[in-house]
């Protein structure tokens, strides 16, 4: 019916010819267009990152001066991609809380300093962007790298993820523990100090020696305390290091193991329990109710505490006279004992030397994987992590720098303890990265820890509840998770 | 035009429309309220239900946190159920809700009473009492934190005055025994101002010529109050009674206060290391925190339904005299 409205056979091959081209060049047209039009408003739009961070007080000037002198050195640099930086202050401990509520809502920040407690929930949770990806990551590997950092700082930010090694961050931060002594009391009872064998013009350096210290300076009827310890699971970190001990394991299978109890652990937990136990140095400051170490060491009424940086400030606008060491280290005698050291080590060999540890707090710098500009993002954390801003935040803030290089040649005038806490963070160890380990501190440990303080439970008793607690809330299920994980992407 | 009813003896009878108007106009006028509550009330709830079958996993995307939820069936329920910890929560609410709901009543009542009697300086004393609620829970709580503290606070002193060690070694929010009565004390003062001004107004409504008959029949004051005046504030007893139900039920930030976060000292209970001051709405809240959406649904809906409970047998007892 319709045939005589159609063209003869060739006539209407041509017309079909002839639809196709035009057909085919508007499309090119309208390609070309839009294409270009992208372009130029890529071009054209400025680069716009938004930050969260948690630093507190003057850092936060710092910070803000960091920020402003990237932005100026990059619009110099890159005048077709204007840079814009939106900071927002986060308080540290919400950190986490605050990204969970904001990717739900997709406001994850392109960039965010987070606790480097917390990486692994952010690297699992699909949040965090592997950085040695990224086309403008400044070193062949990973592990290149790595040797410019604090290694304890730098190994929070690795992890294996669906069965592959990345880097999902780089240390902005980082803390750890040292001791402070209150020169002030070595001082009033330099007389006892010297009858009971110590020099009160230094810290002790090993733990008998300290008890030695701790129990002159110890007035229980005036309520003076030689030491105040936190009973929390990162202030009982630098014990289990100086031991060696480990808490996770894999198998031959490859699963997750609890690795203790061991006899490396059971002696670091009795050592710190001890100071209030048998002792009798510890001022009970690790309870909820008590005065806190900090609090304590700054009245006056606990002449050591283990604490870091971050109170230097606050020690020295309260006038307190004080000093910084190394954190004392297992005795010689005990730890040929336990096989740290070979047997016929002596006090300066460099194995002794490592009887000190320390842990590792801080933060790391993570780039979101919904930032659009992650190359950007990144020269800013390289800008942050470069060795001329750390070096300030050394001379200005008393903060460890981050970088290696970044530690020599330091102007600490203002802050001559920092040397100390560089070579404490130099023998720092982080807690294995593994999933859930955020619950372990707070749910695990320090509930069975408090039990050993209170006498309801032996360090060994506790150490099994660990243990299995251990396997059960987190060990277990990261186990069963991975299996079926890797089941999972291994069909797709 | 008419609908079909039923009347009194039963036969079906037809009933005018326009009958039912105002009935539509009221509907038509709650309607607005009505989705409110359907969007921001019953969706929640009824969705934090099909949570409750479902948990996060390792490997949970937080940009999808909900959507990549797994079905569990029952196993959080179960796992609840199971766990000591749990148990150990709802134990210490029910103490914690023993220790407080009773006491603050009786305290806010015996100050209303006490400041309805037109002393010199009621006002400013009124006043004084209903400052501390106004007060955040967490200012409230770190005070209370310096009071108690066995080496510089004034408690401990005071104790060791009156020939009392035991503070002094032990503290107050530092042993298993002492914390729950420690943080109960602090709140039934924060309170008790609230109660009091409640209780003012119940107080106030009590017809004069009640207490004046009351005399006739030679009652004394304490039969007054016994007959007279608390059985006609029963009502506002149940509501304080409820209301503190909820109130404990949902008790978090006086806790994580008091114990810095901690959930306060560990000790043993059925078998497992539990912590003092952890009760049922610091529990939720560490579900929640550790991202265990599941389990802190199905904890929830296990908390409604003692709530419930509870207040089911309030209204029985309270409720029939009132």
């Amino acid at each position: 019916m319709l045939a005589k409205y159609a063209c003869p056979k060739s006539a209407q091959g041509v017309v079909q010819q002839w639809r196709f081209i035009v057909l085919f060049a508007v499309a090119v047209c309208a390609l070309s267009l839009a294409w270009a039009d992208a372009e130029s408003a890529r071009e054209a739009k400025p680069v716009r990152l938004t930050l969260w961070q948690g630093f507190k007080f003057k850092e936060v000037s710092l910070l803000r001066e960091n920020i402003a002198e990237f932005k100026t050195k990059w619009n110099a640099a890159h005048p077709d991609r204007p840079l814009e930086i939106i900071e927002s202050q986060v308080p540290f401990f919400d950190m986490v809380q605050k990204l969970r509520s904001a990717a739900l809502a997709r406001q994850v920040p392109d960039i965010a300093f987070v606790d480097v407690n917390n990486m692994v929930q952010l690297i699992y949770g699909g949040v965090a962007r592997p950085l040695d990806e990224l086309p403008n990551f400044p070193a062949k590997s990973i592990d290149e790298f790595r040797a410019r950092f604090v290694p304890g700082a730098f190994d929070s930010n690795v992890a294996v993820f669906k069965g592959k090694r990345h880097l999902y961050g780089i240390p902005a931060q980082t803390t750890t523990l040292a001791l402070f002594y209150n020169k002030k009391r070595f001082r009033e009872k330099a007389a006892d100090l010297r009858a009971a064998g110590c020099d009160p013009e230094r810290a002790p350096r090993d733990w008998d020696e300290f008890i030695r210290y701790a129990k002159v300076l110890t007035e229980p009827a005036k309520e003076l305390y030689g030491f105040g310890m936190n009973g929390s699971f990162w202030f009982t970190m630098p014990f289990f290091n100086q031991y060696g001990a480990e808490f996770i394991r894999r198998d031959e299978k490859g699963n997750l193991r609890p690795a203790i109890p061991s006899p490396h652990a059971l002696a670091a937990l009795e050592r710190k329990a001890n100071f209030y136990l048998r002792d009798g140095i510890e001022a009970g400051a690790w309870r909820d109710g008590a005065l806190d170490p900090d609090q304590g060491f700054k009245n006056n009424r606990y002449a050591m505490v283990l604490t870091g940086p971050w109170m230097i400030e606050d020690f020295r606008s309260a006038g307190l006279d004080f000093g910084v060491a190394l954190i004392p280290r297992v005795p010689l005698g005990e730890a040929k004992r336990l096989g740290l050291v070979p047997p016929d080590a002596t006090e300066d060999s460099p194995e002794a030397e490592k009887l000190t540890a320390g842990n590792v707090g801080g933060m790391n710098g993570v780039i979101s994987t919904t930032c659009k500009d992650p190359d950007v993002a990144l020269e800013f954390l390289l800008f942050f992590t470069s060795t001329p801003i750390q070096r300030r935040w050394a001379e200005e803030m008393g903060e460890i720098p981050v970088v290696l290089d970044a530690q020599k040649n330091l102007n600490l005038s203002r802050f001559p303890e920092v040397p100390t806490f560089i070579q404490q963070i130099n023998t720092a160890k982080a807690f294995p990265a593994i999933p859930l380990a955020n619950t372990f501190e707070p749910q695990i440990f320090n509930p069975e820890f408090s039990l050993v303080l209170q006498r309801r439970a032996t360090p060994q008793q506790a150490l099994e509840r660990i243990a299995r607690l251990l396997d059960e809330r987190i060990l277990k299920p990261v186990n069963e998770a991975e299996a079926i994980a890797l089941k999972e992407f291994a069909e797709k | 035009m008419s609908i079909l009813t039923l009347s009194g003896n039963g036969r079906p009878h037809k009933r005018p429309l326009w009958l039912y108007y105002d009935a539509i106009w009221g509907y038509v006028f709650i309607v607005p309220f009505l989705l409110v509550a359907a969007v921001f009330l019953i969706f929640p709830i009824a969705y934090s239900f099909y949570l409750s079958f479902r948990e996060t996993w390792l490997y949970s995307n937080w940009f999808d946190q909900f959507a990549d939820m797994r079905y569990v069936g029952f196993r959080n329920y179960v796992d609840l159920l199971r766990n000591p910890q749990f148990w150990w929560a709802l134990v210490a609410t029910f103490v914690y809700a023993l220790l407080v709901i009773p006491t603050s009543i009786a305290a806010s009542l015996a100050l209303a009473l006490f400041l309805n009697t037109r002393l010199p300086g009621y006002r400013a004393l009124r006043s004084a009492f209903f400052l501390p609620h106004v007060f955040d829970v967490f200012v409230v709580g770190i005070i209370w934190l310096l009071l108690y503290n066995p080496q510089i606070g004034p408690f401990a002193e005071f104790f060791r005055w009156l020939g009392v060690e035991w503070f002094k070694k032990h503290g107050f929010v530092d042993n298993p025994y002492t914390i729950l009565p420690s943080i109960a004390f602090a709140m039934v003062l924060k309170g008790m101002g609230f109660g009091m001004i409640l209780f003012l107004t119940a107080l106030n409504n009590i017809p004069d010529s009640i207490f004046e008959a009351a005399e006739i029949d030679g009652a004394n004051a304490r039969q007054k109050l016994f007959y007279v005046t608390i059985p006609l504030l029963r009502p506002m007893i149940l509501f304080m009674s409820v209301t503190g139900l909820v109130g404990v039920l949902n008790a978090f930030a006086e806790f994580y206060a008091m114990t810095k976060a901690t959930g306060g000292v560990a000790f043993q209970f059925l078998g497992a290391t539990v912590q003092a001051a952890r009760v049922s709405g610091f529990y939720l809240y560490q579900l929640f925190s550790d991202a265990f959406y599941g389990h802190a649904a199905a904890m929830s809906f296990i908390l409604l339904l003692i709530g419930l409970v509870i207040t089911w047998v309030n209204f029985r007892i309270l409720g029939k005299e009132a």
